[in-house]
């Protein structure tokens, strides 16, 4: 297809998009802040009903950006819906990068920034699905008992996105809940390509080409496996974190070589099989 | 007997070193926590946890919700144990 009617396409197709989103955000809120809230029912009844139900409208969502020809995606690694009472740390890439983990499981509490708590957009669904804000200064005891009512936390350490893939300037916040806790961490690793909805970037513009965004699951990570029990708690937020950054960095660099050379990828997993 | 601001400096540098690997010399009064010392709200709580224990006095973490330098954390410090002593 012509190059240029492809982008047009995409342009429509970007619209329509945050049109839905939006309007699956206002139509979730709207039930969830009238009628769901006068039920008689346990407030942590009615987190496990936003958070199935947010992760069926980010599950619609990645399928219908794929189904438009606005991404494609690859998925690597074991399914978060296997996981239960896990820190799901992630590399922040882009505006949506969450959707595509939330859409995987219905158990996913989210530590937001507190910006998500004043914007009218966002305020409801952020608190009435029972996501922790960063800044709260009680965050270790609110993820302890999120992870203990078998909820798995999805936090993005680097705090804000990024700029490029290798920034994984990570902040020792997750660190912090696994070693207090200690639960396990799944790490998500995300590549993309080409760079979209950035920081401060409109979602009007376009990328030249399909984006291309490559997400890696791993086998969950204890944190007594990596850092010095002998240490103090505060040294060990900062092994752990870089521990992860190291991690972090490997992982987007095999996954930037299968990128360049998917062929050869494909031998090695032919050798691996044989 | 009361605390003067070179003993609660002291303590901090003491501190720093134990629970940051930080060097003495980073200890200054305009050095800020976040921006020069990497020392996060969570690691400000387990500082003022060690200050607790080394001193034997009670430091209530919420009176240092505005400090943003070593200056700030020391007359913070200093107010609390001489308040507490006499």
């Amino acid at each position: 297809m012509n190059k240029r009617v492809n982008k047009f396409w995409r342009w429509i197709a970007t619209g329509i998009g945050t049109v839905v989103f939006g309007v699956g955000i206002c139509t979730l809120t709207l039930i969830f802040v009238l009628p769901v809230r006068l039920l008689p029912v346990a407030k942590s009844v009615k987190h496990r009903w936003l958070m199935a139900s947010i992760s069926h409208l980010c599950a619609f969502y990645v399928k219908a950006v794929e189904v438009m020809g606005l991404m494609v995606y690859t998925r690597e690694g074991p399914k978060l819906s296997c996981f239960r009472g896990h820190l799901i740390v992630a590399n922040h890439i882009t505006l949506v990068d969450a959707l595509f983990i939330l859409a995987e499981s219905p158990y996913i509490c989210c530590i937001v920034k507190v910006e998500l708590l004043t914007n009218p957009f966002t305020r409801y669904i952020v608190k009435l699905a029972g996501y922790i804000p960063n800044s709260s200064e009680t965050l270790l005891s609110d993820a302890a008992e999120a992870l203990a009512a078998g909820k798995n936390l999805l936090i993005f350490p680097e705090g804000t996105r990024n700029s490029y893939d290798e920034q994984l300037d990570f902040k020792r916040g997750a660190a912090n809940i696994a070693l207090s806790t200690g639960c396990p961490i799944v790490p998500v690793v995300l590549s993309i390509q080409p760079r979209t909805l950035q920081k401060g970037e409109k979602w009007r513009v376009i990328p030249d080409s399909v984006v291309k965004v490559d997400i890696s699951s791993y086998r969950p990570l204890v944190s007594p496996d990596i850092v010095q029990a002998d240490s103090p708690v505060t040294l060990q937020a900062r092994q752990l974190t870089s521990a992860l950054v190291a991690f972090y960095r490997q992982e987007i660099g095999v996954i930037k070589t299968r990128q360049l050379h998917p062929e050869q990828t494909i031998q090695v997993e032919r050798q691996r099989a044989s | 007997m009361a605390y003067t601001e070179d003993d609660i400096y002291q303590q901090l540098k003491e501190t720093a070193d134990k629970l940051f690997e930080l060097d003495a010399s980073a200890i200054v009064p305009e050095a800020r926590l976040y921006e020069d010392l990497d020392i996060d709200s969570i690691d400000a709580v387990n500082m003022i946890i060690e200050l607790r224990n080394k001193t034997g006095k009670p430091i209530p973490a919420e009176k240092f919700r505005e400090a943003r330098t070593i200056e700030d954390v020391v007359l913070v410090t200093l107010s609390v144990l001489n308040d507490s002593t006499s």
